[in-house]
């Protein structure tokens, strides 16, 4: 008997957006002009944030360390959970939700493309987020990346009458049902090897075979259908050399989506991979954590020297955000190393305070947008300083918070990646960490020498709206103060654990 | 297994059976080409404009669309199969999976997919 | 005669049986076809051949064979000469899963009247394989390079689709009522006990949908669109000639034999008759009048499809679509959410 036990609230925030989603989606088909779909959008904003609330309640209801089955199959087996560590990511992706609905009204508004579908979509991506940060089987986890993806493929070519969208949209989609694919067949060799699919069942099974036979006893289906897996998360999460589509997505798609897809999407791929990885595949940690450590290393490496040479903001922020998956990357493989919590831990608090810094800069790019003109190029920038101090000062805290510097979000969360990684004795990771942020510092102070030293030849006149202007003050405030006061927001997200004893 | 083996022999036969009938007419039957014989059926008068034209994005819709619903079909028959056993629990998970269906058929209704009249 | 023989040699006697049958039942609905609306257009129609002209449909098969076979220089020949068996093969394999009777006993052996007795899937597979017909449609009209072929295989493969829906769950509900997808559970639910009735009284939704939607499968009037001669020649099957003309026509035929099978084991009790047991006439015989009532109930409902082609006049194709997405899909949900609801609140029957 399958049954949703009583803790089935504990889903609510996920029926909450799921309601709204498909209000919207019905909201959508109906005639009627600007308003109606303005009225959506504040209506998804709303929904976001009960949603958020629910979460947040959620959050408080479990005691540290719990891990409560809220979906249970026909033989026992549990698809879904409800833990401290997918509820606080559940809170990274419906913030980043709500600050990207906030920062579409004004790009909505320029490119005259009011319409519910972005808002439905926009919904049911979180849904489909929120499913992978709780999934507890490999299907269950492919059901909710699936509905996220096919979500954010639509989003990708909302402007569909643009060349630039509609080509790196294809590109997205085509690579993104490619991956999608290998997901299912390392999954399906995954399956073969253990004879489950669920991730507990996965875990014991690699526990029995360990114990028996030692390391050498696991066969060669389970080491190849691991990599094919990882590949397709990786993909997911941009990571060198799986990366190619991402600036040509990032650059064609509307900026909040943009900035929605280098944050939330990104998140949720690393839940689901710290899942898989942490939860199910711990007992072969040594077949994983050397490749990630070299994807990372590539990652770091390749993510900063390709942003160094773009002479777009959106696409050296693309590059910028392959660079900053590598440095999260490195928490997943400590805690491969040690088995530990801590690597996690950093992920988590890295991935917090990236959402914050990274929709900050593209809201920038946002707020620079006008009619004709994406607002994307390094001239945009220039004389900012003069002309908007106020938002200039907000760009420079968010590019100095990318680049990890005191007294910034950016810093703690390199500071703690740094750290595992010493914990875990991975001293190269933590060396080519430290390195390539320096490399990453040239093009972030490039940006911010345009905004100080160059002047704008014919400045374009720019409007931020109510919004944006909030939006952007709220990413500011939470890097600053993560930045400056971190140990509240350390220990919260300390709460997250997945390593099973 | 068993079960199954006279459906493999029936595919079989039924297989057999085209190539045997399109031999003995390849035997029988006169072989007269022309190249008039080959051109294009158009009413007797001369072909004129090329076939691949476009075609009305209506039938894609159609297609996709049915796929949506063909799908949901597929999945409601194993819960039909085991409905007794599913009981209220089943009942209700169809029931939310029906109305998130009838939430997408209306959206198609409203935005005018399944209207062919112009 | 034991293990693996015993399945094979009555299977192989079956197999050829039904193919007899079928064959020659197809062959005698085009005759009948002609006759039926000979008769309702008070002309006498085909008389020549044999008495009453019984023996057109032999003269029509063998001038099949000696007609050309013509591949058009526009066509894609691989596919092209492929279409016609992607039709005429899906209609004959679908043969294997459909009972036709109880069963015989012959020299002590009992022989089920069905082709694959112990299949408990037939409904799947029915659905599964005829669903495959559009692909004949499409792939001949597509690799004809005539405009009234692309034209007809368009229509014809989205009006399949379409109208499969209704099929899909028209079918659904009664998996749902009666819980199998054995059509010889679902024969044995509508009869031979108290308050078991055939399913078209207490289904009547579903029996509507579903009788309306297999008019569509089976392109017959008044939802002939892709194939209306008066407005694209032939529509998918225009440019075919000979043989593989004969295939599409021989499966179109054959397709609505196995849709009339399908409509009687589902709503008209198979081949049960009210307050009849077989039982009463022995083993032999009683299993052959069952598969004679099965076989004239086809017939009867053969003679329902030609009527309603003189009856009702063709769809125009906006109205063919409303009404298969507009008012029957919503219709046969409804039905379907009305007997689960039924079935949740009453229990199963």
């Amino acid at each position: 008997m399958p049954v949703l036990n009583h803790f089935w609230h504990l889903m609510s925030p996920e029926w909450v957006l799921v309601i709204f989603g498909t209000l919207f989606l019905v909201l959508s088909a109906v005639p009627g002009g600007k308003n109606l779909r303005v009225g959506i959008g504040v209506l998804a904003v709303a929904g976001m944030a009960v949603a958020l609330a629910l979460v947040f309640q959620t959050l408080t209801a479990l005691g540290p360390g719990m891990k409560v089955p809220v979906l249970i199959g026909l033989n026992g087996d549990v698809g879904l959970v409800v833990d401290p560590f997918s509820q606080i990511l559940k809170v990274i992706f419906l913030v980043g939700g709500v600050i990207t609905l906030l920062m579409s009204f004004k790009s909505l508004e320029v490119e005259k493309a009011w319409t519910g579908e972005y808002f439905t979509f926009i919904t049911f991506a979180i849904f489909g987020m929120m499913v992978m940060a709780s999934g507890n089987d490999l299907l269950t986890l492919w059901v909710g990346l699936e509905t996220m993806a096919l979500s954010v493929y639509v989003l990708a070519a909302y402007l569909r009458r643009k060349e630039h969208s509609v080509e790196g949209a294809t590109k997205y989609f085509l690579l993104g049902a490619f991956s999608s694919g290998f997901y299912l067949y390392g999954a399906s060799l995954i399956y073969g090897a253990t004879g489950s699919v669920h991730l507990d069942a996965i875990r014991a099974s690699l526990l029995q075979s360990v114990e028996q036979g030692g390391v050498k006893s696991i066969g060669f289906p389970m080491g190849a259908g691991l990599v094919i897996m990882a590949v397709a998360l990786l993909f997911k999460a941009a990571l060198v050399p799986f990366h190619w589509w991402t600036p040509d997505a990032y650059e064609g798609a509307i900026t909040p989506v943009t900035a929605f897809m280098s944050v939330a999407p990104k998140a949720a791929a690393f839940a689901m991979a710290m899942r898989i990885f942490v939860v199910g595949l711990l007992p072969v940690s040594h077949l994983w954590v050397g490749l990630l450590a070299i994807v990372a290393i590539l990652s770091m490496a390749w993510g900063n020297i390709a942003a160094m040479l773009q002479d777009n903001v959106k696409r050296m922020l693309a590059y910028s955000s392959i660079a900053h998956a590598g440095y999260a990357l490195i928490g997943l493989v400590a805690t491969g190393a040690t088995g530990t919590d801590q690597g996690v831990r950093a992920v988590v608090f890295y991935l917090l305070a990236y959402a914050f810094m990274n929709l900050g800069a593209f809201g920038l790019v946002i707020y620079l947008q006008r009619d004709g003109s994406a607002g994307d190029s390094f001239e945009d920038f220039d004389g900012l300083v003069r002309r908007r101090p106020w938002m200039a000062a907000l760009m420079i805290v968010f590019l100095l918070s990318l680049g990890g510097i005191p007294p910034t979000a950016g810093f703690m969360g390199k500071l703690l990646i740094f750290y595992a990684a010493v914990t875990a004795k991975l001293y190269l990771l933590a060396v080519v960490l430290a390195v390539t942020s320096v490399i990453g510092m040239y093009y972030y102070f490039r940006l911010i020498l345009h905004m100080f030293l160059k002047e704008a030849e014919t400045p374009a006149e720019v409007q931020a709206g109510r919004p944006l202007a909030f939006a952007l003050s709220l990413c500011g405030l939470f890097v600053l103060a993560i930045g400056l006061y971190g140990q509240p927001f350390v220990d919260w997200v300390s709460r997250a654990a997945l390593v099973v004893r | 297994m068993l079960s199954y083996l006279p459906i493999g022999i029936f595919v079989a036969i039924a297989l057999a059976i085209v190539p045997l009938t399109m031999g003995l007419g390849w035997l029988l039957r006169p072989k007269r080409y022309d190249p008039v014989k080959l051109e294009p059926y158009e009413c007797g008068i001369e072909v004129h404009d090329t076939l691949r034209g476009k075609v009305s994005v209506h039938f894609y819709l159609v297609a996709v669309v049915f796929l949506v619903f063909d799908v949901e079909t597929i999945f409601l028959l194993p819960w039909a199969v085991a409905f007794d056993r599913l009981k209220l629990f089943g009942f209700v998970e169809v029931v939310v999976f029906l109305a998130l269906l009838v939430a997408a058929y209306v959206y198609v209704w409203m935005k005018g997919a399944l209207r062919w009249e112009e | 005669m034991t293990g693996i023989w015993a399945i094979v040699i009555p299977a192989f006697v079956k197999i050829l049986v039904i193919i007899a049958v079928v064959m020659t039942g197809v062959a005698y609905t085009t005759l009948a076809e002609r006759k039926v609306s000979a008769w309702m257009q008070d002309r006498k129609g085909p008389n020549r051949a044999g008495p009453f002209g019984l023996l057109q449909p032999v003269a029509d098969g063998i001038k099949f064979f000696f007609k050309e076979d013509i591949t058009p220089k526009e066509a894609y020949r691989p596919i092209y000469l492929l279409a016609p068996l992607l039709t005429l093969f899906p209609a004959l394999i679908t043969f294997a899963v459909i009972p036709f009777g109880t069963s015989v006993t012959v020299a002590g052996q009992t022989y089920p009247l069905a082709i694959a007795p112990g299949m408990n899937l037939g409904i799947v597979y029915l659905l599964a394989i005829s669903s495959m017909s559009v692909y004949g449609i499409l792939l001949a009209g597509w690799s004809s390079g005539s405009k009234y072929s692309l034209m007809g295989a368009l229509r014809g493969a989205s009006q399949v689709i379409s109208y499969e829906l209704g099929i899909g769950l028209a079918v659904l509900s009664i998996v749902l009522w009666t819980g199998t997808f054995d059509f010889n559970a679902i024969v044995a639910d509508q009869t031979g006990g108290w308050g078991k009735v055939w399913f078209f009284i207490p289904h009547f939704l579903a029996f509507v949908v579903f009788t309306v939607s297999i008019f569509a499968e089976t392109n017959r009037l008044p939802f002939d669109l892709p194939e209306g001669e008066s407005e694209i020649v032939g529509g998918y099957h225009t440019e075919y000639s000979g043989l593989r003309f004969a295939m599409f026509f021989m499966g179109e035929y054959a397709n609505m034999i196995t849709a009339s099978a399908f409509v009687v084991l589902l709503f008209f009790g198979g081949w049960n008759l009210p307050f009849v047991r077989y039982e009463w006439f022995g083993p032999l015989w009683g299993g052959l009048l069952s598969m004679v009532v099965f076989f004239s109930k086809i017939a009867v409902c053969l003679f329902i499809f030609i009527w309603v082609r003189w009856t009702l006049p063709r769809f125009r194709y906006d109205q063919l679509m409303t009404l298969g997405w507009r008012r029957l899909f919503p219709l046969a949900v409804l039905n379907f959410v009305l007997v689960a609801t039924w079935l949740l609140l009453r229990g199963r029957p």
